[in-house]
């Protein structure tokens, strides 16, 4: 059995890199399986749930519709395929929780890109995720396809899937992820450490991440290196609201990577979860869109 | 008991009230008026709640820290100093080896002296973050607790920032 959660992000047109708003995905998921249900090709039309007016609507639009007919002729798309399956047989979008095992989890990663404005700025679009539990490596390698990038005058609809189970922390190093999303309970040794002055003290948490703040994100990558607990304090969120990835050869692989971590410590708990769009502590909103402008040629 | 620094402020200011703190390391005593102590806010709040007795004791704090922390205070209590001037003084303070630094951030973070500590950490920041991790491990008595398979998945998972890196 496959099992889907779909969820989708606007951008406001006159609010190019500023927060994201979440789409409600309550409705979007029913919307979304009335989509699958009907089997339209529109199903992937990543514009629905912004429903911001503006000129590049339409753009988006013949921009899916071309992802939509290439879907159609792909035919035997596991992606379509699957989403028929998980239609027919849930009904609906809210999956148990045990459903989800780390380790066979297939990322589904649309990003849609509008090019550069006028004053250099980045046009985001619009993004959209779908987590399957793939139940045999036969099905997941079925996913290993990968779209070429579709581009018209100005849009470019692109499409990634991450099998996670073959990113380096998922599955196996389980246990780091988890003591990463449980960083805050770290630390309360500083009494003890401040009482045994002659032996060299750690830093607590409070202070590495005082020290921490004042590290750009490529030191903090390096000062994850140090230890386990260097690493939990530099994988803290607040560190992680802006990124900046100029000149870095950085693939979109390592970008969900590190965006990633909080979200496979929660074990990917439910579709229906808070991830992303009522967590507004998660990296991912607030800085997509920067990295994408780095990534996405 | 008592030793140099004390005699400065006792003669300049004999009206004002005064602290002594006393650190517990090596026994040697600072007098400062009351008002440069109180930057520091577990200080103050041993001040407010009436447990500070004549000698106020710093455990965990050398000496050498100490006078560094009052001569930040002494800054900064000055209502007359320029930002500039309190810059460059803080540089001047923070121009230290990296254990000094560790030291006075540990004492800046007990004593809960807020700016002090922003700025120590910050020169910590700067310090290490040039320095490969074995050098940075060293530095801070940390053991590296990953497996050598661990070590290689972290730094796989953020191989991009290791460009040029050692």
């Amino acid at each position: 059995m496959k099992i889907w959660c779909c969820l989708c992000y606007g951008e406001e047109e006159d609010d190019k890199k500023g927060t994201m708003r979440g789409g409600n995905f309550q409705d979007e998921s029913e919307a979304k399986v009335g989509d699958m249900e009907n089997d339209e090709p529109e199903r992937f039309l990543l514009g629905k749930s912004t429903g911001s007016p503006d000129e590049s609507e339409s753009q988006m639009v013949d921009a899916n519709k071309d992802l939509g007919e290439r879907e159609e002729v792909g035919g035997s798309n596991p992606l379509s395929r699957d989403f028929d399956q998980f239609a027919s047989s849930s009904g609906q979008g809210l999956m148990e929780e045990e459903i989800f095992i780390p380790g066979e989890i297939v990322l589904v990663f649309y990003y849609c890109t509008l090019g550069v404005n006028a004053d250099g700025e980045y046009l985001f679009r619009d993004w959209e995720f779908h987590f399957a539990a793939a139940t045999s490596s036969s099905d997941t390698n079925g996913y290993n396809f990968h779209l070429t990038d579709h581009k018209t005058n100005k849009c470019c609809l692109n499409k990634e899937i991450f099998n996670l189970s073959s990113l380096p922390n998922a599955g196996a190093d389980q246990k780091g992820l988890d003591s990463v999303g449980q960083r805050d309970g770290g630390g309360g040794c500083s009494v003890s450490e401040m009482q045994d002055s002659v032996v060299r003290m750690d830093l607590t948490d409070d202070l590495l991440h005082m020290v921490f703040s004042f590290l750009k994100p490529i030191n903090l990558c390096q000062a994850a290196m140090v230890c386990k607990q260097w690493r939990a304090a530099s994988a803290h969120e607040d560190f992680w609201r802006g990124l900046d990835f100029e000149n870095r050869n950085i693939s979109v692989q390592q970008l969900v990577l590190i965006f990633f971590p909080p979200i496979l410590a929660h074990k990917l708990r439910s579709p229906s979860s808070s991830f992303p769009s009522t967590d507004s502590n998660h990296v991912f909103p607030q800085c997509i869109g920067v990295c994408l402008e780095r990534i996405v040629v | 008991m008592a030793s140099a620094p004390e005699n400065e402020k006792n003669a300049s200011a004999p009206e004002k009230k005064t602290l002594t703190l006393k650190s517990m390391i090596n026994n040697e005593e600072f007098v400062v008026d009351e008002h440069v102590a109180l930057q520091s806010v577990t200080i103050k709040n041993m001040v407010d709640s009436d447990c500070a007795g004549d000698v106020i004791p710093v455990p965990t704090i050398s000496g050498e820290i100490l006078a560094l922390v009052i001569e930040y205070c002494k800054n900064h209590a000055n209502p007359s100093a320029s930002e500039d001037d309190l810059k460059k003084a803080d540089a001047g303070i923070v121009a230290k080896d990296i254990y000094t630094l560790i030291d006075l951030v540990l004492a800046a973070n007990f004593l809960d002296i807020k700016g002090l500590l922003e700025v120590t950490s910050q020169k910590i920041a700067d310090s290490i973050k040039d320095l490969p991790h074995q050098d940075v491990r060293e530095i801070f008595g940390v053991e590296n607790d990953y497996t050598p398979e661990e070590e290689a998945a972290v730094r796989a998972e953020h191989d991009w920032a290791f460009e040029g890196f050692p």
